[in-house]
């Protein structure tokens, strides 16, 4: 009986197994194998044999591209990741509250959602276009600025344009989840805190925050994990310009491999950046370890 | 007065939060919906004209452009990706709910760290890898990419569902006489038929978004899908938004509707699990 049990649910685990080993731990290995190579995109599509070299990354450390692109990874995925918490967090409480047409409005709020990141982009783009947009329109109109603005192709603009896309692309994700740890706290505890003469900001401190709190951490270490690896937003928007003010890790290694065709040196950034995510992982790794084993 | 205030400024905000999570949206719906002679003029109106809203540039674009290719594409690929990430996580997420010991817990580690795994570092050696496989440039290397980064979150939403039904059902079906086979088919998985449906729809969403895979894999031109392929229209010398919008509307309108249609079941899957 237990036999067949085991099994019958090792059957079960098969394709997973194989999906995984196949499909992301064979393409890490190859990471690091090209990493390790000298090798250009027409070397793999003529099948040539590859030169052994560790000059990827000794070409590494010495280009301040790369340390330019490590730190505009960190600007987006803080901005973006930021933003999109307050978003999702104002909203969340908002939302909570009872007001006409509550579940209608629910529903337009994480709408965003619903639409493709690469999509959704392009609204953006066409808003903050320097002929055409529709930003421009509005801040000549109050008087903000005297001039349209070309915002993707504007050296300082075009990072907090790439950063308010993606975030309006990745809040509803945490209106959903907020709004769901909310619902869980007891009104009762808040009527108590009434009684004891707690202020509102005292009640969010000290009964709202708390109960958020496993929610936040989670949610926000996701969504940090998906800005690093994030390429839509800025491939579509900017291509990583003007010149490399919006070129993150992985809109470099992107780069690099399919615009400059190297795909050795690609995949030496492409090494650094799973270094990184895993460090990140081993912080949070054990929260969520127990999260998942419950 | 204290109260009003307050009523006054909730109005404001959820008016706000409104205003930005929509506007954009209905950006794209007027863009697609007008001419171009009243897109391409400066200033931009805000409202518009009733009499200018028409179809006419959706139907342009279905009949001068690949548009029509390009979504048989998306949907081929989110069809089949669908199928084989619900197949794969169903089975997966039972397994991992119901079993114990060292690979089980090793197995479902591996997921987990899979499903953190940046996708970008996928797409080089996965191109390399279907190139040797002589499968790059078919829609078979996207629904490929596209299990292997939906399957983990898939797996990890449906081992949720299955702690939820308690272990016990099956065991009386046992005694009742099933095989493990049969109380895994005629017990668990109908009961966990909501899960399936939003591991479903999750997959489903994830495959027609995609524009990562799709861009690095496919030819592109007429051979793509919609979310490339919208950008497609726009160029150093012109920028056609009328058409970028009208093919955006269509890559917008399958994936917003199964939402609004499914939202529930969406939501209430994917924060189990969470707590």
């Amino acid at each position: 009986m237990e036999a067949e049990k085991a099994r019958l649910l090792a059957l079960c685990a098969l394709p997973a197994a194989v999906t995984v080993l196949v499909l992301v731990a064979w393409p890490i290995w190859l990471t690091f194998e090209l990493s390790l190579h000298r090798v250009r995109l027409f070397d793999i599509l003529r099948d040539r044999p590859l030169a052994f070299t560790t000059a990827n990354y000794e070409r590494l450390l010495g280009d301040a591209r790369f340390w330019e692109s490590l730190a505009n990874t960190g600007i987006f995925v803080t901005g973006s990741v930021g933003l999109a918490i307050l978003w999702g967090l104002g909203s969340a409480l908002l939302l909570d509250r009872r007001f006409p047409c509550r579940a209608a409005v629910r529903l337009a709020v994480i709408l965003p959602w619903a639409v493709p990141a690469s999509i959704g982009s392009l609204v953006w783009m066409f808003l903050a276009d320097g002929h055409l947009g529709l930003f421009n329109h509005l801040l000549l109109s109050i008087g903000l600025i005297a001039e349209p603005i070309a915002f993707l192709v504007h050296h300082q603009f075009a990072m907090p344009m790439v950063i308010l896309a993606q975030a309006w692309h990745a809040y509803p994700f945490f209106t959903v989840m907020l709004l769901a740890a909310l619902q869980a706290v007891p009104a009762e505890l808040h009527d108590a805190a009434r009684v004891d003469g707690a202020t509102p900001l005292q009640r969010f401190r000290h009964i709202t925050l708390p109960a958020l709190r496993n929610t936040l951490v989670v949610t926000g270490f996701l969504s940090v994990l998906a800005a690093i690896r994030d390429v839509e937003t800025i491939l579509v928007m900017t291509g990583g310009g003007p010149g490399r003010a919006t070129e993150t890790l992985a809109v470099r290694i992107w780069n690099e491999s399919f615009r400059f065709y190297d795909i050795g040196f690609g995949a030496a950034q492409g090494v650094v950046a799973f270094t990184l995510s895993l460090l990140l992982m081993g912080f949070a790794l054990r929260r969520l370890m127990r999260s998942f084993w419950g | 007065m204290r109260r009003l205030a307050r009523r006054a400024g909730m109005a404001m905000g959820i008016t706000l939060l409104l205003c930005l999570a929509l506007f954009p949206i209905y950006w794209m719906l007027i863009t697609a919906l007008r001419p171009k002679s009243v897109t391409m003029v400066w200033p931009p109106r805000l409202l518009p004209d009733p009499g200018e809203l028409s179809l006419a540039t959706i139907t342009a674009v279905a009949r001068d452009t690949p548009a029509l290719g390009w979504a048989w594409n998306s949907l081929l690929i989110a069809v089949l990706t669908t199928l084989a990430v619900v197949l794969v996580a169903t089975l997966a997420g039972y397994a991992l709910s119901r079993a114990q010991g060292g690979a089980a817990r090793g197995l479902g580690t591996v997921i987990l760290v899979a499903k953190m795994l940046p996708s970008t570092l996928l797409v080089v050696p996965l191109y390399v890898m279907f190139h040797r496989a002589g499968l790059l440039g078919g829609p078979l290397t996207v629904v490929l990419a596209n299990l292997a980064f939906a399957a983990p979150f898939a797996t990890w939403m449906m081992k949720g569902f299955f702690d939820s039904i308690p272990p016990m059902i099956e065991e009386a079906a046992l005694l009742d006489g099933c095989s493990h086979l049969g109380a895994l088919r005629r017990v668990a998985l109908p009961l966990a038929m909501p899960g399936i449906a939003a591991v479903a729809l999750y997959a489903f969403i994830v495959s027609w978004n995609d524009f990562l895979f799709a861009r690095a894999f496919l030819p592109g031109g007429a051979d793509t899908t919609l979310t490339v392929g919208a950008t497609q229209f726009l160029s150093e010398t012109e920028m056609e938004w009328n058409r970028v919008m009208a093919v955006a509307l269509l890559a917008t309108l399958a994936v917003g509707a199964l939402f609004l249609w499914l939202q529930r079941h969406f939501v209430s899957g994917l924060t189990r699990g969470h707590d």
